[in-house]
């Protein structure tokens, strides 16, 4: 032990030997009694403390689940509009059952005639198991964009209308649906920046 | 009796003691400075205490402030390299009772505050208003005049030759 241990250690059971006498303890307590402070002030002030925190906590989720259930209000039913909106757009061109303007067999050779797209058509990885055949293509028009309308047919003979355009900030909200609409099935997804559609 | 608020009065006590170094003066210090927190209604904690007690001691004894300090270099320490204190035995109250009454308040305070509150340097510093370096340089010069107390009264005192 150091020299300066040794002292601070003495000095240290000197001042902890001395205490205010029981009575003039008491006195000082009583002194808070009677200024309206509880003896167990401490104790209080923690329970009082604990209390706001835990009322502070309960407001702070409350506020919480409001915010979040007015988001939820504001974006859920925007959402639903908008799939809404689209599944039925796609559904009315379904319906139509226009014409194809191109003959293309190919995503790629429909891509190279219809010039007017801004954006380079895909070959859906989702749709490729499926065996569909390209019958051609015609342009059309999603939410105000121009879009490719894509005829398909599958092994049975089905007719089936794909729907592509660029993944405009409208359709970015979006992710994967499956929608009813004028007795149509419809189902909407993303791929490599378009955003594809398809109903039969 | 609520402990928290008894140990807190104790604390208290025994801070007015360190200033003070008279039990009369102790608790009238304690006293005044405990009505105060009561009547600004807490908070009940050591520090709002201790600052309150120290307010009240040195406006009592603001002469004692207008004493000049004495630069630590201005300090020649005695050469006591051939003795050394004997670490194995305590202090012992009376002895040190003497040896702590020569000191200035500021100096059991720092003392005080450094060896039975725990305080770090910059703790005090804060507390006290002195710079780290005053600080620090007092409660090296405060050990050295008690165990110089002890050295010089030939008490617990063994040399090592």
């Amino acid at each position: 032990m150091s020299e300066q241990d040794v002292t601070d250690k003495a000095v240290k059971d000197y001042y902890q030997k001395k205490s205010l006498p029981a009575e003039k303890l008491q006195q000082l307590m009583d002194v808070a009694q009677l200024a309206g402070k509880k003896p167990d002030a401490e104790v209080v002030n923690w329970k009082s403390r604990w209390l706001m925190q835990r009322n502070v906590s309960i407001a702070a989720s409350l506020l919480l689940a409001v915010l979040v259930s007015f988001q939820w209000m504001n974006v859920e039913p925007t959402q639903q509009q908008l799939v809404a909106s689209i599944a039925k757009e796609i559904a009315i061109n379904h319906r139509k059952q226009f014409a194809s303007d191109f003959s293309e067999a190919s995503y790629a050779g429909l891509s190279q005639v219809m010039s007017k797209l801004d954006f380079k058509l895909v070959d859906s990885e989702r749709l490729k198991s499926k065996g569909f055949e390209i019958l051609g293509g015609r342009y059309c028009s999603l939410s105000g964009h121009i879009a490719a309308q894509v005829r398909l047919r599958n092994s049975v003979g089905e007719i089936f209308t794909l729907y592509q355009t660029s993944s405009h900030e409208t359709f970015e909200a979006l992710t994967e649906h499956v929608a009813r609409a004028k007795g149509v099935d419809i189902e909407m997804w993303s791929e490599g920046g378009v955003f594809l559609g398809i109903a039969g | 009796m609520s402990e928290p608020l008894a140990i807190l009065l104790q604390h208290g006590y025994r801070y007015a003691l360190s200033l003070a170094h008279h039990v009369a003066k102790a608790e009238d210090l304690l006293q005044d400075a405990w009505v105060a927190v009561i009547q600004a209604g807490g908070p009940y904690e050591k520090g709002y205490l201790f600052c309150a007690i120290r307010s009240r001691f040195y406006n009592l004894h603001k002469r004692e402030l207008l004493v000049p300090m004495e630069p630590l270099e201005s300090v020649v320490e005695p050469a006591h390299d051939s003795i050394n204190v004997n670490y194995e035995d305590d202090f012992e109250d009376p002895r040190l009772e003497v040896a702590l009454s020569q000191l200035r308040g500021i100096e059991r305070e720092v003392l005080y505050l450094s060896a039975v509150e725990g305080y770090t340097a910059q703790e005090i510093t804060a507390i006290t208003g002195q710079a780290r370096g005053t600080v620090l340089s007092m409660l090296n010069r405060t050990r050295k005049k008690i165990q110089r107390y002890f050295s010089a009264n030939e008490v617990k005192v063994v040399s090592h030759e």
